[in-house]
């Protein structure tokens, strides 16, 4: 079997639909499964809104320092970060950069997607060529129309809805047409342009290779590779059954392999680690041929 | 690209004005009806529909490809009724094999009531859904949930199961038994690849309950009653009328229910799925 098709399987295997895209960084060799079609991105977006943000900072469009207030009413909702956080808090954009890309903190992405604004982001989306890339809003309007669609009064009733697996949900978010949408491919390119230096300057890009490298989930991608001599840097995606991470992997010496994983469960059950894990299996099965050795 | 399908969206959208509603019309989810729109767009290299919060319109280009659509679907349609005269076999309809005989049976019939002669094919639901996307069988009934991709599916029928236990152990004796009673018994399960998100389910809805799951294969239930007969493992059925010396029929609350769904690729008739759906919905085993 070709990778591609091992790539096929394992999701199949998994009971997921799968999309990806593997490129060695600076090479051409490739490993394609479906890596042009239309994907829902859910908090992959941040992964733009980072590049966007440090281009701005680039720019002198922002001090990455100066200290922003955050009281605690309109926080968006979420597992982790400012979004849990009961109290008001100060802290500099560039922490809320942090934030937004270790942790996946959607308060603290939204907050600072109105900084940045949307616009800039879509726009240097264009300017990088990423045409199968757009992103529709932040956190706060996707669970705003998801609330709408399946009738929830607030956001745990409305993933209550979505995790039934006595019924098919169609809402917005499921669907790439109508919610932040991107391609595998437009995403390994993203990472390639940040870890080459060539989308903003090279301490910006620096400062998010480093975020992308702290992210806390050891369970997509970085299960895939569970080798001291790997680095894993990445961003995971979650919305019901969409499961996603977009990363970089590396090993000591040896180029760098970008690789961008999107998929969607069968089941609507919240909780399968069976469909995270697939993620750093089909990374793996795409990563490993595309590996330089010791150069 | 399939231009007929391609076209059938297209139509649906155009004259539902809605793409939620286009989607229900074709038994499909909304992410593969607009990413087929798209593909679609792409190909005539034209932009048929412009997209609003509102809803959808036809663009002046959409608009007069829009009669030759429904022209080159309504021939499709006729060339497959003809063919079909020529070839003499009807419709092809799968069948997953934990759907209980009866059901099977009024499934066949319900079909041939709508649509003419029907050849029935049983098979696990992954074989039934490589079947239908490379287009050897018309419409089957598969196990819930299911990596259906671009196919298109009606909504999820539930179908109760009984849990069959050795005449012996001890919660055959129960005035109220529960599934961790079963605790020492193997269950018996069809292979996991057959279908392997639905097969998850099950297992995780009697680990959820306290009941260790050891899997014993049975790919039907035949192969699963002779192995309850034999005192070594539990089951679960579908199938109201599945009966056997030494095996006892327990009714538990939170036993795994059989998940089913109507699959196609090609857009299928209304009335050919309804029909399906309500032999589902049959009490298997009632003469009818």
């Amino acid at each position: 079997m070709s990778p591609a098709e091992e790539v096929r399987a394992a999701f199949a295997e998994a009971g997921v639909r799968g999309w990806l895209h593997a490129v060695a960084i600076g090479g051409s060799r490739e490993v394609d499964v479906d890596a042009d079609e239309p994907v829902v991105m859910a908090s992959v977006y941040k992964l733009p809104l980072l590049v966007a943000f440090v281009r701005l900072v680039d720019e002198g469009g922002i001090d990455p320092t100066e200290p922003v207030e955050l009281p605690v009413a309109g926080r968006t909702p979420g597992p982790t970060g400012l979004s849990v956080l009961r109290d008001p808090v100060t802290l500099s954009w560039r922490d809320l950069a942090a934030l937004t890309i270790t942790v996946s903190d959607n308060a603290a992405a939204d907050v600072l997607l109105r900084r940045v604004g949307l616009e800039r982001v879509n726009a240097l989306l264009a300017e990088l060529g990423l045409t199968g890339t757009r992103v529709v809003g932040g956190t706060e309007d996707i669970l705003r129309d998801l609330r709408g669609q399946v009738g929830a009064p607030d956001v745990r009733a409305a993933f209550a809805a979505l995790a039934r697996d006595d019924a098919v949900p169609d809402v917005a978010a499921y669907d790439p047409a109508l919610t932040s949408a991107t391609t595998a491919r437009d995403m390994t390119a993203l990472l390639a342009g940040v870890w080459q230096d060539t989308v903003a300057s090279p301490a910006g890009c620096a400062f998010a290779r480093e975020l992308l490298g702290a992210q806390v989930w050891p369970h997509r991608l970085r299960a895939g590779f569970p080798y001291r001599e790997a680095t894993v840097a990445g961003k995971t995606g979650t919305i019901g059954a969409i499961r996603n991470e977009v990363g970089v992997v590396s090993f000591a010496g040896e180029r760098p392999v970008a690789v961008a994983v999107f998929t969607r469960a069968a089941r609507a059950d919240p909780v399968l680690p069976r469909a995270d894990a697939v993620i750093g299996t089909a990374a793996r099965l795409a990563v490993t041929p595309l590996r330089s050795g010791r150069l | 690209m399939d231009l007929l399908r391609h076209l059938d969206f297209f139509v649906a959208v155009a004259e539902e004005g809605h793409f939620g509603r286009a989607a229900g019309r074709l038994g499909i989810a909304q992410p593969p009806l607009s990413q087929g729109i798209k593909r679609l767009e792409h190909e005539l290299d034209v932009v048929l529909l412009l997209r609003n919060s509102r809803g959808v319109r036809l663009t002046p280009a959409g608009a007069d490809l829009l009669p030759r659509a429904r022209g080159l679907l309504a021939d499709a349609a006729a060339l497959r009724d003809a063919a079909r005269g020529h070839a003499g076999t009807g419709l092809r309809l799968g069948v997953e094999p934990l759907v209980s005989a009866a059901t099977t049976a009024a499934l066949a019939v319900a079909a041939g009531d709508v649509g003419g002669p029907v050849e029935v094919t049983t098979a696990p639901t992954t074989r039934l859904v490589d079947a239908l996307a490379d287009g050897r069988l018309d419409v089957a009934v598969v196990r819930h949930p299911a990596v259906l991709a671009a196919l298109g599916a009606g909504p999820v029928a539930t179908v109760a199961t009984a849990v069959l236990v050795p005449a012996a152990h001890p919660a055959a004796a129960v005035a109220r038994p529960t599934l961790r009673m079963l605790m020492g018994l193997d269950v018996a399960l069809p292979p996991r690849e057959h279908a392997p998100a639905a097969h998850d389910l099950v297992v995780d809805t009697c680990e959820a309950a306290g009941l260790p799951v050891r899997v014993v294969q049975a790919a039907d239930d035949r192969a699963a009653l002779t192995l309850v007969a034999a005192g070594r493992a539990a089951a679960f059925t579908a199938d109201p009328t599945l009966a056997a010396p030494r095996v006892v029929r327990l009714d538990i609350t939170g036993a795994p229910p059989l998940r089913l769904r109507v699959a196609w690729r090609d857009p299928a008739d209304p009335r050919l799925v309804a029909a399906l759906y309500a032999a589902l919905e049959l009490p298997a085993g009632a003469a009818s």
